[in-house]
């Protein structure tokens, strides 16, 4: 360290850095200082507020909006409870847990597309979930339910449905990481001084357990913001509108329509909004832990 | 064997959740496959097969008054006319078209020859060409081997980028304190976790002005923004967890900085550099926004897989283009998985 020192300043190691401080500055922060500088000016480069009055005066998208909080909300909270329940679970340790966590874990590693397709070939009239459900007897082969009929919030249901089917593994992976890590003596200690189970859980594990499932979730919510490609794939554009699915839409479908470029931009800065309160909240409650902070 | 009626009950519970985390993963994927084998006809099929078949159990039927054949395949306990023609080359088409299963236009005249013959209809058996749905979409179709090497290319250069500028940035800050280590950690979180769509949009005009808009090398560059932070962060963690000791006990010995990192940091750091190119990996390979916005002729194979379901009323063609695609991503993300297990655990990151 003392030698660093005398050679000076132009040897330190953080000219190491350089690279990627310019690598960030001209991919990350100009383009972001773009994109915000174009949503908040009209054609003409005027600063104006035109391009969120326009967008919020559509209704498809206060829907997109209305949509994209109700599916990161329900999806959150539903993911929440039911990979908990299996991170409880699988955290006991039975004979072919590792197994049944391996077949657990397998809808993480579906790529967004090839989920889609999956539960695509499912929600068609004649596609596999009606097929099983006839064979279980659940449902009349001749009047088949046409899922892909679903629409407003219907299809946001269903939508989260097929979301948590991908994604609760790898929510479930990381608050079984934190039990994993998480003293078993705490909890015994509750058992010794008649807590019942539900207490335990209550007054022990979750609060140990907090900073674990608040990086579990805002991760979560982050990835649920963005969500547009099963709802495109399964049902269309201009079905199911969320905030993401809209950018698609202008960039994809109007592409040379009048405001497409601008109302994509604008939505652009709105979602990387929602997604950097979300990592500011994130920040604050893993600061309060001391620690650098789990990222998957 | 006698049991008492609480643990009857927890062993009852127990195994009905066992068999629901079964089905809701297992039945999904097996009716997803084999979609991904079925044949046009099959695909239209209701209800839908679980497992894929081999062959189809079919009759050949000559009417004689019309000089005609009839084709009949096997549908529960009774037989269905699908296709009646005079002519071979029609029936030969129909059943490579419809049916998965390849006959020459020799075959098909035998088996015409051989049903004229006999008065009653002829039981035959077709068999499947089992992987024609996935030759189909990857060698017939123009372009789906081109999406593939794009996805190839640009998860190529994603970690090649990361891993230089990320693997270094994890060594300085593992190593070394300065004034802004902090808020440089911080803002590779920041960066990390910011919405690729809010990067691509702008990034699309200077991209064509650099004469790079429709190549993978650009939706690298996009792709690699995040993923350097997650390779710095990796990286340092476990650059951290090797003891400076053993680099200097390598440079006592005489070693120059440069041959106590290869020979020494980087083959401990192994574990880390591969989970990070990983992760670099899906994160290119399963992307399909940037994509849809920076590419014009030249999909990643995602993003087509995406375009052909939007253009197919049948799924099969684009499921064998979806198993292609999770192939590499289910294994890469077990890989990862012990990492994960690994960093969260041990390594608290």
């Amino acid at each position: 360290m003392n030698r660093m020192r005398r050679a000076g300043f132009f040897k330190s190691p953080i000219w190491f850095l350089v690279p990627v401080i310019i690598y960030y500055a001209a991919f990350w922060i100009r383009p972001t200082i773009s994109v915000i500088i174009e949503s908040f000016t009209d054609k003409s480069g005027v600063f104006s507020f035109a391009n969120y009055v326009r967008l919020f005066s559509q209704k498809s998208m206060r829907t997109a909006f209305l949509n994209t909080i109700l599916f990161t909300l329900g999806s959150a909270i539903l993911q929440f409870i039911l990979a908990f329940a299996l991170a409880l679970w699988l955290n006991k340790k039975f004979r072919f847990s590792n197994l049944v966590l391996f077949i657990t874990l397998i809808p993480m590693a579906f790529p967004p597309a090839a989920v889609g397709i999956l539960w695509k070939t499912g929600l068609y009239r004649f596609g596999w979930i009606n097929s099983f459900l006839c064979s279980l007897g659940l449902m009349n082969p001749a009047n088949p339910v046409d899922w892909m009929s679903f629409r407003n919030l219907y299809a946001v249901i269903l939508l989260i449905i097929i979301d948590t089917w991908t994604v609760l593994p790898s929510v479930m992976i990381i608050l079984l990481a934190g039990l994993q890590n998480f003293n078993k003596e705490f909890e015994e200690a509750g058992w010794v001084f008649g807590a019942n189970k539900f207490q335990t859980l209550k007054d022990i594990v979750f609060p140990i357990m907090k900073p674990t499932i608040i990086t579990a979730m805002i991760l979560r919510m982050i990835a649920a913001v963005q969500v547009w490609l099963i709802a495109v794939m399964i049902f269309g554009y201009n079905v199911v509108p969320f905030l993401v699915e809209r950018i698609a839409y202008n960039v994809d479908v109007i592409t040379f329509a009048k405001y497409a470029r601008k109302d994509a931009y604008t939505i652009s800065v709105i979602v990387a909004a929602i997604v950097l309160i979300s990592v500011s909240i994130y920040l604050r409650v893993s600061g309060e832990k001391q620690k650098g902070g789990e990222i998957a | 064997m006698s049991m008492r009626p609480g643990k009857l009950w927890s062993r009852t519970v127990f195994l009905l959740i066992l068999a629901t985390i079964a089905s809701t993963v297992i039945l999904p994927i097996l009716y997803f496959l084999t979609i991904s084998f079925a044949s046009n006809y099959e695909a239209y099929q209701f209800p839908a097969k679980i497992f894929p078949t081999f062959s189809y159990s079919a009759q050949l039927r000559y009417n004689a008054e019309k000089d005609s054949y009839t084709l009949l395949l096997k549908k529960g306990s009774t037989y269905e006319a699908v296709k009646t023609t005079q002519d071979v080359s029609d029936f030969s088409l129909y059943c490579k078209s419809q049916l998965n299963v390849l006959l020459s236009s020799a075959a098909v005249q035998e088996l015409f020859n051989k049903a004229k013959n006999t008065d009653h209809a002829l039981p035959i058996k077709l068999k499947k060409d089992f992987f024609r749905n996935y030759i189909v979409f990857f060698i017939l179709a123009e372009g789906s081997m081109c999406a593939l090497f794009n996805s190839l290319k640009a998860a190529g250069w994603t970690i090649l980028i990361s891993l230089i500028l990320g693997g270094v940035s994890g060594y300085i800050m593992a190593r070394y304190k300065f004034k802004f280590s902090n808020t440089f950690s911080t803002s590779l979180l920041v960066v990390r976790m910011f919405p690729a769509v809010a990067l691509s949009l702008p990034l699309v005009v200077y991209i064509m002005k650099m004469n790079l808009y429709d190549t993978s090398f650009a939706l690298a560059i996009v792709y690699a923004v995040p993923n350097i932070a997650l390779t710095a962060w990796i990286t340092s963690s476990i650059f951290k967890g090797i003891s400076v000791e053993l680099e200097e006990a390598a440079m006592v010995f005489g070693a120059t900085r440069l041959k106590t990192l290869m020979t020494i940091t980087f083959p401990l750091a192994f574990p880390a550099i591969i989970a990070s190119s990983l992760y670099a990996f899906l994160a290119a390979w399963n992307d399909s926004i940037t994509a849809l916005i920076m590419t014009n002729n030249n999909p990643t194979l995602a993003l087509l897989v995406y375009r052909t379901v939007g253009s197919s009323t049948i799924p099969n063609l684009p499921a064998a283009g979806a198993v292609v695609l999770l192939v590499p991503s289910l294994i890469f993300t077990f890989i990862i998985k012990n990492y994960i297990n690994q960093l969260w655990g041990k390594v608290a990151l």
